[in-house]
């Protein structure tokens, strides 16, 4: 019962801490990973899904490739399997850290606490809260399969548990490369911790050297100032950086103290020789080694893996306190309460912050999913997007999910936009009000409002917005072929044709008046009949034009009556000296105009 | 032999309830999109709170802040329906904001223009902190059609700041035609 019930609580305590966690949805990298399947055909598209180096060159066949592939084919973009097997991962990996605490301390609420510091940290969050770091989860089960299947063989002798242990240990180069570490960490709880001198724990450096081989001769990396690797003095630094981060969150005042602490319990335990300490401690750094020369990339859900180490050092440490005295068991205790009271309300924090920005993305994605579905479109214009929405992954393109994949923020509103550059910046979202209302008049745009609440379908009155001040942006200038000028089109017009529209017997415009004397007014248009057009300007007569070559274009200007000089606007209106009827065409049709322009 | 089939069936077992499952758990989702349809009808007057009437501001509009206002950059534009009559008789241009003190602080007095369909009005200049109304006649040969677009320009603008890339210059309320 004692042994179920300290099996139980780290899970349900992580459960109590991290509730929001079933809740939240995708961002950033996810959305790359959730189209995946989308680029499975057949055979050999499946082995590049699975095999080909993405992402700074990693290929994390089971923790990023087959995670992605089969959950987003089976239950598409909702979130929730995700979460569940990433909350079932996390509780396999703690039910492992909860038994090597046990067999480390001999304690079995020692071995609970080890699991429960271990979840109760807030270094936690990232990879509970993001499926794209799922594989921090998948490689700790690993890694920690392996080495309880390691004290399993040093205690038993069993060939299963040797077995068992290279198992877990090959699949966990599945997850994540740090699992190239495994074996110094093996060799280091067999000497310090089981005190063997155990011949197997050698083999295990070969898969890993192999690996390492392959990683770095045949795998391209993309070059990147953020995940550029340096082997310097700074190397010092990010050790000292993480240490600080693992201890407690930014702006929390106990790191000092913990860090005095531990460090003094770690000194004290060498001086009496309990080489068992430099397990815990090991763990951690050796876990951090692969990260230590990304000065430019301290991430701290990097932490994950070694943090077990530091949970299975402060457990030894409350263990051996107890064993000692109350005084010191208290005390230990309180040290313990000390790092919960640093992280739990951060992990409140941060997970409420994941739930937020999640379900603003999730609302926007599934209207854009909607607009798709009642309406096909090539293109969603996003009208209100702000920083902190693009950054959650409007970058890693979501909208793919619904089939789009021209997404525009409305024009001059990508100002005060943030994107991450080797991501290509916010250019390819960049589009100007004329290519917007073009798309839009052609039917190819849908347009998203997503400030406020759920997501609006606003196209219709952003249409006619930008219809408004494109006329007021374009009034020296009409083109009458173009859709995007209906509204400065009077009466006597029929549908435009191919860039070009016919017109009947009369037909008019609306133009800017002149801004001097000196401006004239120019006009274009084809032969489509041999007729005498007369012009108007605001009534008053301009002159007129004979069309004398047939299927020819033609161009005439004019000069403009003072009288039209500074006018905001003014009507010119055409009329044709006849019309005709084709064959089987119920128009009466007078000619074919092109452009009208004051200038 | 037996046990080998008696585990394939356990496997069919799990596997294709699993399978349908799954199919089944891809829910059908909840509408969440509503649609404003207003192609032919915008409004004259459009406050900042209102999420329908947003999609006439064209340009130059942050998103809102505490579903009330807006910050603006030095430009923006919004697209207006003339009040009925307007193409007879004019209209008149109101647009309520706030000149925040701590923009005041850094630029001083500040200046703002606008356009009406390419029509400019007459400017005016703002030398205190605090609520105004920039409000003019705008004549009835700016509003014949049935969109007017409003075009405002601050002669000066707040710069972006450290991790605020915005450019900020007023805070708007509401911009109408009556």
């Amino acid at each position: 019962m004692k042994r179920a019930a300290c099996y139980l609580a780290p899970p349900l305590i992580c459960l109590a801490v991290f509730w929001r966690v079933p809740f939240l949805w995708f961002r950033t990298d996810d959305f790359a990973w959730l189209t995946l399947h989308q680029r499975v055909h057949d055979l050999p598209s499946l082995a590049r899904a699975l095999f080909h180096p993405e992402a700074q060159g990693t290929v994390r066949v089971l923790s990023d490739r087959l995670y992605f592939l089969i959950l987003s084919s089976l239950f598409g973009d909702w979130a929730a399997p995700f979460r569940l097997c990433s909350l079932a991962t996390w509780f396999g990996a703690l039910t492992l850290a909860n038994a090597i605490g046990f067999r480390l301390t001999g304690s079995r609420l020692a071995g609970m606490a080890a699991a429960i510091l271990w979840t109760t940290s807030y270094v936690i969050v990232v990879p509970l809260a993001w499926a794209a770091a799922y594989n921090q989860l998948l490689c700790a089960f690993f890694v920690l399969a392996a080495l309880y299947a390691r004290t399993r063989w040093l205690d038993s002798g069993e060939r299963k548990s040797l077995a068992a242990e290279w198992a877990a240990y090959v699949l966990g180069f599945g997850a994540l490369e740090i699992t190239v570490m495994y074996p110094a960490a093996a060799l280091l709880y067999t000497w310090c911790v089981a005190r063997r001198k155990d011949s197997t724990v050698f083999a295990l450096f070969v898969p890993a050297a192999i690996f390492g081989a392959a990683y770095f001769l045949f795998i391209p990396r993309t070059p990147s100032a953020t995940y550029q690797v340096t082997a310097d003095a700074r190397l010092f630094s990010t050790v000292i950086e993480y240490v600080r981060l693992a201890l407690a969150p930014e702006g929390v005042p106990i790191r000092k103290i913990l860090a005095t602490a531990l460090g003094g319990f770690f000194v004290w335990r060498l001086w009496r020789r309990d080489w068992a300490i430099l397990f815990g401690a090991g763990w951690f750094m050796l876990f951090l080694v692969p990260v230590l020369p990304l000065p430019n990339h301290i991430s701290i859900y990097y932490l994950t893996i070694p943090l077990a180490g530091l949970a299975w050092f402060f457990a030894s440490g409350l263990a051996l306190a107890w064993r000692t005295n109350r005084i010191a068991g208290a005390a230990s205790t309180m040290f313990a309460v000390l790092f919960l009271a640093g992280s739990v309300p951060t992990i409140n924090a941060d997970t409420e912050w994941w739930l937020e920005h999640t379900s603003r993305m999730r609302l926007l994605v599934r209207g854009g999913e909607e607009m798709a579905d009642r309406q096909p479109t090539s293109a969603l214009i996003l009208k209100d997007v702000d920083n902190e929405l693009f950054q959650t992954g409007l970058q890693d393109h979501p909208f793919r999910l619904a089939g789009i994949d021209q997404v525009y923020l409305a024009p001059g509103s990508e100002m005060g936009i943030v994107a991450r550059e080797d991501l290509g910046g916010v250019s390819p979202f960049r589009i100007s009000t004329d290519d917007c209302l073009g798309l839009l008049e052609s039917g190819r745009a849908r347009v998203l409002e997503v400030s406020a609440g759920g997501p609006l379908d606003v196209t219709a009155p952003y249409h006619a917005a930008l219809r408004a001040e494109f006329a007021a942006t374009h009034r020296g200038f009409v083109d009458v072929g173009d859709a995007r000028y209906a509204s400065d089109l009077g009466t006597g017009w029929y549908e435009p044709e191919r860039g070009f529209r016919w017109m009947g017997k009369s037909a008019s415009v609306e133009l800017a008046g002149p801004a001097s004397q000196a401006e004239r007014l120019y006009v274009t248009g084809y032969g489509g009949a041999l007729v005498t057009l007369r012009f108007r300007a605001s009534g008053l007569d301009l002159g007129s034009l004979a069309v004398r070559q047939m299927n020819q274009p033609f161009a005439a200007d004019f000069s403009l009556p003072p009288a039209l000089v500074g006018r905001h606007t003014m009507e010119v209106s055409i009329e044709s000296s006849s019309t005709f009827r084709p064959p089987g065409d119920p128009r009466d049709l007078g000619i074919i105009f092109g452009t009208f322009a004051v200038r | 032999m037996r046990r080998l089939v008696n585990r394939r069936k356990a496997l069919v077992a799990v596997v294709i309830p699993a399978a349908i499952l799954a199919q089944a758990c891809k829910r059908k989702k909840a509408s969440q999109l509503e649609t404003v349809e207003q192609s032919a009808n915008l409004v004259s007057a459009v406050q900042m709170s209102d999420p329908a009437a947003s999609a006439q501001l064209i340009r130059g509009f942050y998103p809102p802040e505490a579903s009330a206002w807006r910050w603006t950059m030095q430009n923006f534009s919004v697209a207006l329906a003339p009040p009925p009559g307007a193409a007879q008789k004019g209209a008149k241009l109101n647009f309520k904001f706030n000149f925040p003190e701590p923009i005041f602080k850094k630029l001083g007095t500040l200046t703002l223009n606008a356009t009406v369909n390419g029509l400019k009005l007459p400017p005016e200049m703002y030398s205190m902190p605090g609520n105004y109304t920039y409000s003019r006649d705008v004549p009835a040969s700016a509003l014949s059609g049935n969109a007017a677009a409003v075009d405002f320009a601050c002669d000066k603008v707040f710069p972006p700041t450290g991790d605020d890339r915005r450019e900020l210059a007023l805070v708007a309320v509401s911009i109408s035609l009556e």
